[in-house]
């Protein structure tokens, strides 16, 4: 998962338990019974889980570029060329 | 965020952290509740003496009363259950309050239909109650005194404190205990 998907994926995960969790705060308020909070707050939990945890591709639309890597020159003289001559 | 241990440690403790504000919004949500809505309470009176002896040293009475009580007023979504007991309020020489509870009863939120599915688990309405617990005094000063009985109950929330309510001073029945030993 990249940065940006890292990013994503806890808004999405904020938004989604917050969601369910309000609509069913106040459809509990309304039938006075606040097993309906508890359930509703169970699925939004779920739904997270399963939207934001796992690796999905959605996650890795912004890899991230490196550097090109710096050529290995040990094979080329400098430090071995040099311990040659002190021999 | 960068691993999936990570990712479901966040969700999971994200959640609940939201479920207990979502539990303390709902307590807020009643509070003043019991000041707004008090319990029904038509009747609790003596029904009969059974008895008052002495054993050894202290006086103990045994009577049934009846009850008709609607409790539905003081339910809400944040009240798991009701603990409503009897209480006897006497004075004796050597203790000016005594308050012994004579009979005891949970109703749980829900209990909105009986067993047999008639009628309201909330309302109790029973006559010729017999005491669950003795009147016991902690002397032998029993004899002749007026004996007040009135209803009480605890509040048991889902979320937050526990709190008490009471029967209104002054609608309490009162009932005077014979002068000797029967």
């Amino acid at each position: 998962m990249d940065y940006q998907g890292q990013k994503l994926s806890e808004n999405l995960f904020y938004y989604i338990i917050l969601l369910f969790g309000s609509i069913g705060w106040v459809y509990g308020y309304f039938l006075q019974d606040f097993t309906y909070v508890f359930y509703s707050w169970s699925v939004g939990v779920v739904i997270s889980i399963v939207l934001c945890v796992p690796d999905w591709p959605i996650y890795n639309r912004h890899p991230i570029k490196w550097l090109e890597s710096i050529p290995d020159r040990s094979g080329e003289g400098g430090v071995s060329s040099e311990t040659k001559k002190s021999k | 965020m960068h691993t999936v241990w990570v990712r479901l440690n966040a969700v999971v403790f994200f959640g609940l952290t939201v479920l207990l504000c979502l539990s303390l919004l709902a307590a807020l949500s009643k509070l003043g509740h019991a000041n707004r809505h008090q319990p029904i309470i038509h009747k609790l009176a003596l029904n009969s003496m059974k008895s008052l002896k002495n054993h050894g040293g202290v006086d103990r009475a045994l009577l049934s009363f009846d009850l008709n009580v609607d409790m539905n007023p003081a339910f809400h979504w944040n009240i798991k259950q009701l603990f409503v007991y009897v209480v006897a309020t006497y004075a004796t020489p050597t203790n000016p309050k005594n308050q012994i509870v004579l009979w005891d009863r949970i109703i749980e939120n829900i209990d909105s239909t009986n067993a047999d599915g008639k009628g309201d688990g909330k309302i109790i309405n029973e006559s010729n109650v017999f005491v669950k617990y003795g009147l016991v005094d902690q002397g032998a000063e029993l004899r002749g005194k007026e004996v007040e009985l009135s209803l009480m109950w605890d509040h048991m929330p889902l979320t937050g404190m526990l709190y008490m309510g009471g029967q209104k001073e002054g609608t309490a029945s009162k009932f005077v205990l014979p002068e000797e030993y029967n």
